[in-house]
């Protein structure tokens, strides 16, 4: 199992994650400069973090705390690079046995055609790197790579740069090798198709952070629907109509089909159309109308979706009139509330932080 | 063909080039790594002071040696202390002015060769149980051969041609520190030594012509497939 606890700071991202990694093949999703290959280099020993731990199977790798940082040659993983990194003065066997000489490993030679076999290298053995086309090369890189008999292989959008017919053949490769080896994998794509195809254990990052993980299909389901929300900075949307314009106490009062909501600081005319932009961090959910709160704008709605995101949190999404809102809540709360597909609850939204804009 | 004496001129000539590229590679390796690989202050300072004898008149690096590793140089007599080895008016000062005016190329053209090994090469090795140096010696060291022979034979051309400085601090002393450049300048100043010198000038522009057929046949070979 691999433990990893630690931040560091590079640029303006700042990486901060804490994992336990026990599936075979454990996929790192997320967008590119989400920081996923700059957390293998850290495990890896290329790069360091600026504090926390890394363990592996009980083996401390680095550790701020316990001043430990193993130099990469003596923490037995297998790293294949996105920019492939073959030997071109050595030919392709050398290339291969070149981590058995280093790690000083008896020369196994049923393991080494077992491997060359499956990953159909046996015409290459005596080519220079550089005659060898890009899948090829990627596919000695790896080979080189489960050659050294890692603890664990990291493989880092090893398919990244190539087009795609030659994506697809190595994908082949990799799936051939990850069903007739026994090695654990930690895989950085991008590729929703690579990590379904590979990956039993999804985690998803994003600016340097955990936002999902759990099983491959569900997962990327959720993550790609966060970042959408994300990317475009918005949330969903209730559409409503201004009832009362701004009045003496300074909020304008507009109707949904799901309730009444006041709003400060809106200036539009009676009647006019209105898009309510809400994001799920300001959507708070409550079994009762909550007479005696602050916030005042809350809507009757009826939960259609639950999914969790990271170990901690869950997405509640709720039917609210005709529209659609999302809630980020707490798996407690989840628990607490009794939520379920079906249930009725009421929808708090925060007047202050809605975005108004105005609908033709 | 030629005279005794002329052979003893040349059979000099090499050793004092042979050794000042055998003392100029190992430092002008180290110094062409560290360039290579790292631009902090510290590199520039010894970029500087490496690249000086380039440009400088010869005679002043001359004159830095006479002062730095004469009698009373600082230098000069730690190593007459230390190891009872003198340097001045003795070939050992020639092959050193040698190596200090060779050094400056042969660190270029091993920079260069190293700059061109990929540094994210030694990384993959790494990764692969190689420890600092024996990714050196398998991966950094091998790529950055050619360089390493040009360097030796530049160097060595440099060497066999060294003459103001020389001169400045070993003086032009036969048999001890009159190398070929030496030997024609001495010839050039006797009256009817001209035939010697035409000679020696011969000698000189063969060793050139070999040396730079060798660093061509040779790099044709490095550029070859495995």
């Amino acid at each position: 199992m691999l433990k990893l606890e630690f931040q560091r700071r590079q640029g303006a991202l700042s990486i901060d994650v804490k994992l336990a990694l026990e599936a075979r093949v454990t996929a790192l999703f997320g967008p590119s400069g989400a920081g996923k290959s700059s957390i293998l280099h850290c495990v890896a020993g290329l790069a360091q973090p600026d504090s926390g731990e890394i363990a592996l199977d009980g083996r401390v790798l680095w550790s701020s705390a316990a001043g430990i940082n193993l130099p990469p040659e003596q923490r037995r993983l297998g790293y294949v690079f996105q920019d492939v990194r073959l030997f071109p003065h050595l030919s392709v066997r050398a290339n291969l046995q070149y981590g058995v000489r280093a790690r000083h490993l008896a020369y196994d030679r049923e393991r080494e055609s077992a491997i060359v076999e499956l990953l159909g290298l046996g015409a290459l053995m005596d080519r220079a790197p550089r005659t060898l086309s890009g899948g090829e090369q990627q596919r000695v890189a790896i080979g080189r790579a489960v050659l050294t008999d890692p603890q664990l292989l990291l493989l880092d959008e090893p398919l990244a740069s190539l087009d795609v017919a030659r994506r697809m053949d190595v994908l082949g490769y990799m799936q051939r090798l990850r069903n007739a080896l026994d090695i654990a994998m930690v895989y950085v794509s991008h590729d929703t198709e690579e990590v379904l195809m590979l990956a039993d254990q999804v985690v998803c990052i994003q600016q340097g952070k955990v936002v999902a993980q759990g099983l491959p299909a569900t997962t990327l389901a959720v993550a790609e629907r966060s970042w959408a929300m994300q990317v475009r900075r918005e949330g969903l949307v209730l559409r409503a109509v201004v009832a009362e314009p701004r009045n003496a106490t300074g909020l304008t009062i507009l109707t949904h089909p799901a309730g009444r909501l006041k709003l400060p600081g809106l200036r539009l005319d009676r009647g006019r159309n209105v898009e309510l932009r809400v994001q799920p961090t300001d959507v708070i959910l409550s079994r009762d109308r909550c007479e005696s709160m602050s916030v005042r704008n809350v809507l009757p709605a009826k939960v259609i979706e639950i999914s969790e995101i990271g170990d901690a949190q869950a997405c509640v999404t709720l039917a609210v009139g005709p529209d659609r809102l999302e809630s980020l809540v707490t798996r407690e709360a989840v628990d607490d509330l009794r939520l379920h597909i079906g249930a009725e609850v009421f929808a708090l939204v925060k007047a202050s932080v809605v975005e108004a804009a105005p609908h033709p | 063909m030629l005279s005794a004496e002329e052979w003893e001129i040349i059979r000099l000539s090499l050793k004092v080039a042979a050794w000042s590229v055998a003392a100029s590679l190992p430092v002008g390796y180290l110094i062409a790594y560290r360039l290579a690989r790292s631009h902090s202050i510290g590199s520039t300072v010894l970029d500087v002071l490496v690249t000086l004898p380039l440009v400088l008149p010869p005679v002043v690096t001359g004159f830095a040696l006479l002062v730095f590793f004469g009698r009373n140089g600082l230098g000069g007599e730690f190593l007459e202390r230390a190891l009872g080895v003198t340097l001045i008016f003795r070939w050992t000062g020639a092959a050193l002015a040698a190596a200090v005016m060779s050094l400056p190329l042969m660190v270029r053209v091993m920079r260069v060769a190293i700059a061109s090994v990929d540094a994210r090469l030694t990384g993959a090795a790494r990764t692969l149980g190689a420890g600092p140096w024996r990714a050196f010696a398998t991966i950094t060291l091998p790529l950055s051969l050619p360089g390493i022979f040009g360097a030796i034979i530049l160097g060595f051309a440099k060497a066999l041609g060294e003459f103001g400085a020389t001169i400045t601090f070993v003086s032009n002393i036969p048999g001890e520190t009159r190398t070929i450049p030496l030997a024609i300048y001495n010839l050039l100043q006797t009256p009817s030594g001209e035939a010697g010198a035409w000679r020696l000038c011969i000698v000189s522009v063969a060793v050139s012509v070999v040396a730079i057929v060798a660093t061509e046949l040779l790099s044709r070979r490095m550029r070859q497939p495995l």
